[in-house]
Parts: structure tokens; sequence; C-alpha cells
């Protein structure tokens, strides 16, 4: 028995107004608060375009690597359902626009059928009535659809985690599946010859996590029915994820009826060439690109990994990369200004750092005029206060001297006073080393590179 | 063929209720207009063009700026059922 | 009485402090209480004086300034209840003005009501309102048309000088000239649709109706124009479409559809045409006769636009958000069936039924798409017309006003009124029906004017020619 997968998300964009009504986009607003005419579906109202949203959903399809209808008109979809104020959704149907696209996932190409620009219903809250929110009515989403290519749950999470990080490297969404920003439906089926199984749909799922479950369960549960010689019934279910089950909802009957035409409201969308290209020209670098970028310059995976995840550190990094050390930058970042963002929830633009003082305390680091642990302490400061870190370093009294002539001296001072070390060295002792060591930092106010000391004081020593 | 599964599949999608009396009169006027309309499918055309409206506009948009709202009191003002915040219908079922 | 004069020497009345507005709106609503046309749904009186007190500091700025005007009951107008002559919308108080109501408040107009029509603009004889048929002032056995019967009524009865309207398939045009009365369906996009109750959002068209000529060039000039909220509304600049009026017509190309002269039009209405026809030669136009392809096919590709689009465009009314309310339901699909079933007229439901079949299931590629290429056949067609004529004429129905209860509950010949105007709508074209005389029962015979894209001002050109050559046989 194989199995079949295909997935479709809906994933709500950034914008500042919704995307046929110049409400805010802001579902999360106080209730029923962003709302006109327009999102009530008042008698005589018609629709608004935003530009962009369009751009957005164009960035999203030329991200996927989709071919890009040119020419696109919108359509309605009917039907009546309470969060629908206009018994009808506006969609694109017959020119979406993406369509032959693909994601690289590590072992194939998960080929992607369409991505339309459509809207969003109300947000419907059931309690003895059902109320309804229009906050989130005319939202503007895209709809992401994969052909059936998926083969198991290890595929479809790594699809929809590159789907997800592909989106956000674009901005074009925050895709917070918890939050409802992102959310897929996926269908499944199995079968033991070539023709493709008769499919369920496990709808709204709100984790990665629980849409690899759920596959894998469905899966499970597909093939033992068939097993006991079952027949599947095209269905809709959805997962519970108290029980890690696909529970149904209701089966398919005779398909939907949403009689489809062209909105005649809305005049025809255009896209020339020369803006498909200029956008195309100007999407940000997606994720796979700075991956091999960051690999290139020799930052580790787990840096990378943590970097690629969390877009705040990452776009710090990209603004100072050219112009220092970048293994440096990295480490610095992912690891002690990060676990300061972390312990105080907070980003980088809430802290004090900025670039500048980034880039000369990487490259203080970087030739090595202050010390690992100078460096923590300075990290402290700059993140909490703008004093320009030249300065600090004065007034903290922390330049490391790397001067060999200058270590020499001191080095040679310190063994002509130090002869019974010298002599517990050369027969053996490694404390004596030690201990010549710390006379030569307390000697120079431990303002010497210890490395270079150390390697200077050994090859003075072995010359005695 | 207009049957009467028919005018209920249709009705149903219409949100409307047909009379028992009213059947065949929806069976006898979908059919008549469904005579008309075949005329149609006979009509010879040279375009493959569709036109959706007289309209010549196209990228009819506009920047991505909030415009106004209206209050809460203006938006429930013709709705007949409110519960604080929200328009409120009968229950259904959360599939959705 | 005011109202029967000239807008010109209202005008100069007006400037020179002789009269008030308030006086032009206590003799509309002295004749509208006394008229039993039932023309209005709703007066606006109490705002209507307010507004004509208020006018009276004001400078006198325009043609059209203190007019009282009546609004079509589908056009929504902020806190002034609006019902598109429908019980679903008996109640309903719109919370926004629609963008002609902006523009008329602007040029100083004062609306004194709402006018009466057949359901959401459904029907041609005004007797599928709720609130009942509107009679038709020249003789009150006959219906007035539809369904912007009210607007064209009350005009033609004197209530007032200025109403406007709104035309699907011949909604402004076929009132007009059952009525006698001046009646323009602009170029599709001229004038904003936003705050028209929507029947089939490709074909609707807001537009004046008036006793004259020149004073619908004034109310298309108040009312035109771009607006950004409504997508399908031009950028075309708005010229002064009052400019030609007067203006000599030799030279005039004009067509006559074969169509429009062929037996599907009476002998009377047929006749008058011709003895119009050849005065407008004598005066110098040239007029051919002409072939136009797919002008036959108007009704079923109204049937299938029309009804498809209307029945999307009234989804909306669900019970929820606005519309009646019903108490009595199981679930929120009892709730919306019982609010339709109840809300709507048999002709709306009758509609919305044939819509919601055109577009169901494999329908929607059978036919619609089809209608869609036919219809940019037809307009291809008449586009090539207007690259040989200036204007196309005929009659705008194919008969006079008749008695009530004659269309019978046949779904096909409700459509038959709107012959002649529905081609109009297809294309998106301008078009006019003025009264060019009666038949021998003394009621008025319309003619249609058509002409090119944004070019109302030519229309005008040939209307003023034929109102100062009916005035002349007078």
């Amino acid at each position: 028995m194989k199995a079949t997968i295909g997935i479709e998300v809906h994933v709500e964009l950034k914008s500042m107004a919704k995307v046929f009504s110049m409400s805010k986009n802001d579902f999360k607003d106080s209730t029923n608060t962003n709302i006109n005419v327009i999102d009530l579906a008042y008698p005589g109202t018609l629709p608004r375009l935003n530009k962009g949203v369009i751009e957005s959903a164009l960035k999203a399809a030329l991200a996927l690597n989709c071919k890009i209808n040119k020419v696109m008109h919108f359509d309605r979809k009917n039907y009546f359902y309470p969060d629908l104020p206009k018994g009808y959704q506006i969609t694109e149907q017959d020119t979406p626009i993406g369509y032959d696209g693909y994601i690289q996932i590590s072992n194939k190409k998960i080929e992607i059928e369409r991505i339309h620009i459509e809207e969003d219903t109300c947000k419907s809250i059931h309690t003895t009535d059902t109320l309804l929110n229009f906050n989130r009515a005319g939202v503007p989403l895209i709809e992401i659809v994969t052909k059936p290519c998926m083969k198991n749950a290890d595929e479809a999470r790594e699809y929809l985690e590159k789907l997800r990080e592909t989106l956000l490297y674009l901005g074009v969404s925050d895709v917070k599946m918890e939050e409802g920003s992102m959310r897929c439906d996926i269908n499944i089926s199995v079968s033991n010859t070539d023709t493709l199984g008769t499919k369920c749909e496990v709808k709204n799922l709100n984790s990665i996590s629980n849409a690899y479950a759920a596959i894998n369960y469905e899966i499970n549960r597909q093939i033992s029915e068939l097993e006991k010689g079952n027949v599947i019934k095209e269905q809709t279910r959805r997962y519970d994820e108290a029980s890690g089950k696909t529970i149904l909802m209701r089966y398919k009957e005779v398909g939907n009826d949403y009689r489809y035409f062209p909105e005649p409201d809305i005049p025809y969308v255009i896209l020339d060439d020369d803006y498909i290209l200029s956008i195309k020209n100007n999407l940000p670098i997606l994720s796979d690109e700075l991956r091999l970028e960051y690999k290139k310059l020799s930052i580790n995976d787990n840096a990378i990994n943590t970097i690629i995840s969390n877009r705040d550190i990452g776009n710090f990094l990209q603004s100072v990369i050219k112009n220092c050390n970048p293994v440096i930058a990295a480490n610095l970042l992912t690891g002690d200004i990060l676990s300061y963002l972390n312990k105080n929830i907070i980003k980088i633009k809430d802290t004090k750092l900025n670039t500048e003082n980034f880039i000369k305390l990487v490259n203080l680091l970087d030739s090595n005029k202050i010390s690992n642990k100078q460096a923590k302490e300075l990290i402290k400061i700059i993140l909490e206060n703008d004093d320009d870190i030249d300065d600090l370093v004065i007034k903290l009294n922390m330049i490391q001297i790397s001067d060999d002539n200058f270590i020499i001296d001191l080095i040679d001072e310190v063994l002509k006073e130090n002869e019974d070390s010298i002599k517990d060295y050369k027969e053996g002792h490694d404390r004596a080393l030690k201990y010549l060591m710390g006379q030569v930092m307390k000697k120079s106010g431990g303002k010497i590179n210890p490395q270079r000391a150390n390697e200077i004081l050994l090859s003075r020593l072995s010359k005695i | 063929m207009v049957t009467n599964e028919m005018i209920d599949h249709l009705a149903d999608l219409s949100k409307l209720y047909i009379n028992e009396k009213d059947y065949e009169k929806y069976v006898k006027q979908c059919s008549d207009i469904l005579t008309e309309i075949n005329k149609i499918n006979l009509v010879e055309i040279k375009t493959d063009e569709i036109m959706i409206s007289p309209s010549d506009n196209v990228n009819c948009y506009s920047e991505d700026v909030i415009e106004s709202h209206i209050s809460k009191d203006l938006a429930f003002k013709n709705a007949k059922r409110v519960k604080g915040d929200y328009i409120t219908v009968p229950k259904v079922l959360g599939d959705e | 009485m005011y109202l029967d004069l000239d807008i010109k020497d209202i005008n100069k009345l007006l400037k020179m402090k002789k009269i008030k507005p308030i006086d032009l709106v206590n003799e509309a609503f002295d004749k509208i209480e006394k008229s039993n046309l039932n023309c209005f749904i709703t007066l606006n009186k109490e705002e209507a004086i307010k507004k004509a007190i208020e006018l009276e500091d004001k400078e006198v700025d325009n043609l059209l300034f203190g007019l009282p005007i009546a609004i079509k009951d589908n056009i929504v107008t902020k806190n002034l209840r609006t019902t598109a002559a429908s019980h679903m919308l008996e109640d309903f108080i719109p919370i926004y003005d629609a963008t002609v109501i902006k523009k008329i408040n602007d040029a100083n107009m004062i609306i004194i009501g709402k006018t009466n029509m057949d359901e959401f603009a459904m029907g041609s004889t005004s007797e599928t309102s709720y609130f009942g048929p509107v009679l038709n002032p020249i003789d009150n056995s006959k219906v007035a048309g539809g369904s912007s019967s009210g607007s064209a009524a009350c005009v033609a009865a004197g209530l007032t000088r200025f109403s406007l309207a709104s035309d699907t398939g011949g909604s402004i045009r076929q009132p007009s000239s059952f009525c006698g009365v001046v009646g323009l369906k602009p170029t599709y996009g001229r004038v904003s649709r936003f705050g028209l109750i929507s029947f089939a959002s490709s074909l609707d068209q807001i537009g004046p109706i008036t006793k004259t000529v020149l004073e619908n060039a004034l109310l298309l000039n108040v009312i035109s124009g771009y607006d950004v909220n409504d997508l399908t509304s031009s950028k075309e600049i708005v010229k002064d479409y009052t400019s030609l009026i007067g203006k000599d017509i030799s030279g005039l190309k004009i067509a006559v559809p074969n169509y429009y002269m062929s037996d599907v039009v009476s002998i009377s209405v047929k006749n008058k045409i011709l003895s119009i026809i050849d005065i407008l030669k004598s005066k110098g136009a040239k007029v051919d006769y002409i072939d136009i392809p797919y002008l036959e096919y108007a009704i079923p590709l109204y049937q299938i636009i029309a009804l498809a689009e209307a029945s999307s465009n009234l989804a909306r009314y669900d019970g929820v958000r606005y519309g009646l309310k019903v108490d009595d339901y199981k679930d929120i699909n009892d709730l919306y069936k019982k609010t339709r079933t109840l809300g709507f007229g048999d002709e709306v439901k009758r509609r919305i039924m044939i819509g919601t079949y055109i577009l169901s299931g494999e329908n929607a590629k059978n036919y619609y798409y089809k209608a869609l290429k036919v219809r940019k056949s037809l307009t291809d067609a008449f586009k090539d017309v207007f690259l040989k004529y200036d204007l196309i004429i005929g009659p705008t129905n194919t008969d006079v006003a008749y008695n009530f209860n004659v269309l019978s509950n046949d779904a096909l010949k409700t459509f038959y009124d709107d012959l002649l105007t529905i081609p109009v709508n297809m294309a998106g074209l301008p078009a006019l029906s003025i009264k060019i005389g009666e038949n021998e029962f003394n009621l008025p015979i319309g003619m249609h004017i058509i002409g090119s894209y944004f070019c109302e001002d030519k229309i005008y050109q040939l209307a003023s020619m034929i109102e100062k050559i009916r005035e002349d046989v007078k």
C-alpha cells in the first residue's frame, strides 16, 4: 500500500488594509472595530482592490517558482454561510496568479498546482449562538495547492516547513499556524495500485507537528480499513490533538455547487513583464540562498540553523556581514546576544545594539585586541546603552597588547626575576610555566594578548 | 430535463422554500428558459474572448493604506440579533 | 406654479430672491400629497425643508440650485429608508450615502423622497413592488413602465422636474417612454454605482430622468465622474454634456437597425419613428438602415447574464446584518430560507432560481461563458457601427404603455418589453428615450437614441432637436 498526499495551505498576507476594502487588516484588534460597509456587505457596496496584496501574492508566486497569469480576473464563489457576508467569496478560480510551480525539498520537488488570491471570512465564535467578528472578513489570503505528489508524512512536513520558511523570508506573512495566519488542509489517500485511492481530507491543522501526526494516523487508518475489506468513502475529518486521532466530520456529498462566475465588479488585473521582473529582481534573499552563502563563509551548521529560523538575528547579520568576520559575528549573535534576547523576550530593535558598535566589537575580537571574556562584558553594555565601543574599551582599560617587542621585553624582565621557576620548568614542572605566565600577565596589567604571550614565553624558555 | 429534484437543489442553493403547488410552475419556467437560452449555443461567433464587463478599466488598485472604519453602533444598526460586541446567528456547527 | 417654469426662469427667480428653495419644496410636497399615482415609497419632508432653509443663506451657484429631486429607492440614502421596493428591506436605514447622493447634495439640490419601483428593479411595470404599482400619469389605467416607475411618473406628473433612476435592461428608458419624459442611461462607468443596490453589476447604470433635454444634461454633469469606490467607473473626462444642445444636426450620420423597425414593433410606433426620420433628413441628417448582428439574441443574453449576476448579488440578503426579521426558526438554514422566502416577492424569487440554475453545475460553462462571448461579439458589432455613424435610433419600446395584469406568469414575456433596450446595456453604450408624440389613445411614444461610448453630448444634440420639432408641431 502506498499513500499519496496533497496539501492546501491558506496563508494570511500581511498588509495595512484588507484586500477588497480599505479597512485595517488586523483581526486580533478589538472585536468588530476594523470594519466598514464593504466588510458588512451592505447593499450598494462594491469591492476595492489593494495593490499591496497583489504585490505580496506575486512575490509568493515567484518565490514558489510559479508561472504567472499576466491577465487576471477575479471570480465569485457562491455559497451561504454566516461567516460569508456577501453570500459569495471573491477568489481567483479561472486565473490564479501563479501556477505550475514547485518547492525543492531535500529529495524532490514538491509540485505546486496553483496559488491564488482570495478573501478571508468572518471569525465565528460558537457559543449557544454563533458570534460573528467581521474584523477578519476581507483579510487577504493566498491559497497554495500542491499536486498529490507527496508519499509520506516526512515529505509533507518538510514541504510545510520549507513553505513556511520561504513565506517568512519573503516577508509576506507571519505564517503563524498557532494563530491561524497559516492554515492547512491535507488530502490523503492510499492505494495498492497505480490509480489514486479515495481521498480523505483532514481540515484545519494548526501546527506542522499535528499535520505530521495526522498524516501518519490517517495513512494507518486507511490501510487498516482497506485491509479489513472496507470501502473508503470521500470524507472530511479533523485532527484531535488530545487523542492523536483524526475524527470524521462529514461525508462529502455530490460535488459542491459553488456556481463560480467572473466577478464583474473588479476590472482585469494586468501584470506586465517589466513589473513582474522588477518584483522578481527585488525579492529578498530566500533561506536556501542564505544557507549556501553562510556555508561558504564557514559559519557552522548549528549557527546557520539558528540564524535561518530566527529572522531577527538573520537580518542583523545580513546588515553587518560585509564589514566584519562573519564567523565571529554569527557566533556572537547566536550566542550571547540571542540568549539575552530570549531571556528578555525582546527583539534586536528593542535593544541599544547598533551595527557600528557591533562591527567594531567583532573587529576587536578578530584582531585579538580584546579577549572573549572582555567581549562578553562589552556585549552586555552595548545591548543596554549606546556608548561608542571605542570609548568603552579605553574607559574600561581593555585594549590588549599584541606588539611582540613589547611582550618580549616584558617576558625577559619576568624571566630575569624568576630564575628558580625557569629551573623548575626545565625539570618538567608544568606549574612553573603557569606561574611564569601569571607573572607576565600581572606585570602587563592583563593588557597583553595571552595567547601571543604564551607563545613567546615558550620560545624564550626554549632558548635558555 | 428539469425535474422536481432539480428544483429542490436550486431552491436549496438559493435558500428558498418552494411551495408544493409551485413546483410545476418552476419546472415549466426553467424548461422555457432552458429552451430560450439554448439559442445562445447556436450563435456562431468569431471571437473566443469573453466580455465580463463593458468597463475598459484595468489595474484599478488602491494603495495599501487604511481608510476610515465605522462604529459598532452604526454597523449593528440594521442587524436583528446583536449580543455585546457581536452580530449573532443561530449556532452553526463549527466546522469551518 | 414655479415647478412648471423653465429651469432658467426658476433660477432667475431664486437669484433675485423672488422665491426661495422652500417654496419649491412646499410646492412639490403639495403636489405629491394630492397625487394618487403611488410614485413614492418614502418622503423626505422634514430633511428637505431643513435643507431648503439652509440653502437660503447660500449663493445660487448653479442652474440646479435649490431644485427638488426624487431618487429611485434602490439608491442608498444615509438615514433615509431605502427599500428597493422589497419587503426584505422594508425597515432598512442605510448608514452611508451613495456617491450620486453626495454629488446631488454638493450641487445643492433637495432630495424630496424615494420613488417606487419594481422590487430590486426586477420588472417593467412596478407590479412587483411590495408597495403596490405606480399609475401612469397620462392614463391611470395603464402601467407607468418599470422598473424606474416612480422616477418617470413623478417627473411626467410634474411632481418634480428631476429624478434619478437606474437601468439594467431598459429600466430608465422604458418608463420614460411610457410616461413621455426624457430618460438617459449613461455609458457604463460614466456614473458611479457605489450605493446602487446591485441587480446585475455589469449592466446596471444610474441615470437622470427629467422633463427637458437640457435638464437631463445638467443633471448628468452633476452625477458623472470617476469614483474610487466603483472600480468600473471611468476616468474619461466629464464633458459639459449641454455643449451640443440646440446645435445644427445637418451632416449627422444616423443609423437605423432594421431589427428595430421589424415586425416586433407596433405599427403606430413604427409610423411615428418614420415620420421623425423624415424630419431629421429634412434637417440635413444622413439616415441609413443597417443590420447589426446578434441584436436578436438580447433576451437569452439578458436572461443568462442578468439573472446569473442577480442570483449572486441577492445572496447577501440573509437577514443577518440587515433585512427582514423572522423569529421562528429551527436553525441557520431555516432562518435563511424563511427570511428569503418571506422577504422576496415572486418575481425576485423566480429570477434568483433561474440565475442559480444558469450557474449551477455545468451550466456556467455551457451557457454563461458562451453568453459572455456573444456579448463581446454584439459589442464589437456596435463598435463597428459607430466607426461610420454618430448615432443609432429606433423606437425605445415595441409598443406604448399597456394595462395592468397583462404580463402573465410567463417567465419569458416579462423580458420582451426590454427587447430593444437590452442590447445597449450589454454593450455598455449610452442611450436616451425621448417622447416623439402620441398614439391614437394619447399614449406617449418614445424614440431611442443610442450613442457611442461617452458621447452623451451627441445624444442630447439630437434629442434637443426632437424636443424642438415637438414644440414646432404644437
